[in-house]
């Protein structure tokens, strides 16, 4: 526990000192190719057999700097940052062509915005200072011959609102077509 | 060919170079390579780049710290050296092979 504790904050202290830390690596990794290809030719090598072999018993190079790297810093958080610094060239070099898109998302994010606000306003939540919006029932009236719902008289809106306990309140709401009205019940 | 050589088992690496730290002091990667080498008497096959990931793990572990010197032979290299929770962490891993080493020999000789 306290070893990853210990990994993480010193890859973390990487992210701060890359160049410094990749001129040591450089540094480091010079260093020791040198001392093999010495002791190669104090063995007898020619000076291009010598750095061959030392090459080959190294390894790859380039492929010890990615291992290294990939052990050194935040491998996710650099690569991410150097695709936003990318993002943010590309941007640069095609001004027109960025301004367009972003003037195209500005106007697609604005207009879903003000739609959805608009809608939700108008048919989910109608009656904004009604605090529990789900027991809001609408009552219509019945009358005998008529097959649809029919408006309530004031006069039956008052009795109910008098009389009747499973509603709390009754909000009154008129429209084109005549009179409905909402309530919240418990 | 006589005798192949054999590649480092994962996970060994890190004993190997906690131990030749141990018995030799400090040194740079380059040594290190070279003495694992000689004690194994060339028969593993070490890539030796691949011991500088390594000893960077082992460092950011707090078991090496590194510093900036001049080799034999005046050569500037970065030289490790074992810490002391280095030092416990080599004597628990060399517990936990020997036990292991012992566990699948005994395998090996039962028939």
């Amino acid at each position: 526990m306290r070893e990853h504790f210990r990994t993480l904050m010193h890859r973390l202290a990487a992210l701060f000192r890359r160049r410094r830390l990749e001129d040591d690596l450089a540094e480091e990794l010079r260093s020791h190719l040198e001392m093999a290809v010495e002791l190669n030719l104090s063995k007898g090598m020619s000076e291009e057999e010598a750095r061959r072999e030392a090459l080959k018993s190294f390894g790859g190079v380039e492929q010890t700097k990615e291992l290294y790297r990939d052990q050194r810093g935040l491998p996710m958080i650099e690569t991410t940052l150097q695709d936003l610094r990318f993002g943010l060239r590309m941007l640069r070099r095609s001004p027109g062509f960025s301004l367009l898109a972003i003037l195209c998302l500005t106007l697609g994010i604005g207009a879903n915005a003000a739609v959805f606000s608009w809608v939700e306003g108008i048919l989910f939540r109608p009656y904004p200072a009604v605090t529990h919006q789900e027991q809001l029932l609408a009552v219509t009236g019945t009358a005998r011959g008529e097959t649809g719902p029919t408006l309530i008289s004031w006069p039956d809106l008052l009795d109910l609102q008098r009389s009747c306990t499973l509603i709390d309140s009754f909000i009154v709401n008129k429209n084109n077509h005549g009179e409905h009205d909402f309530q919240r019940g418990e | 060919m006589a005798t192949s050589k054999s590649e480092v088992l994962q996970g060994t690496l890190d004993l190997l170079v906690l131990k030749t730290l141990d018995s030799m002091g400090p040194m740079h990667g380059f040594g290190i390579a070279m003495r694992i080498q000689q004690l194994s008497q060339d028969l593993l096959q070490l890539n030796q780049g691949t011991l500088y990931p390594a000893l960077l793990r082992l460092e950011q572990r707090g078991w090496l710290v590194s510093k900036w010197g001049v080799s034999e032979n005046n050569r500037k290299a970065k030289f490790y050296s074992l810490t002391r929770s280095g030092r416990k962490q080599l004597e628990e891993e060399a517990e936990d092979w020997a036990r292991m080493s012992a566990m699948i020999n005994r395998m090996l000789r039962t028939s």
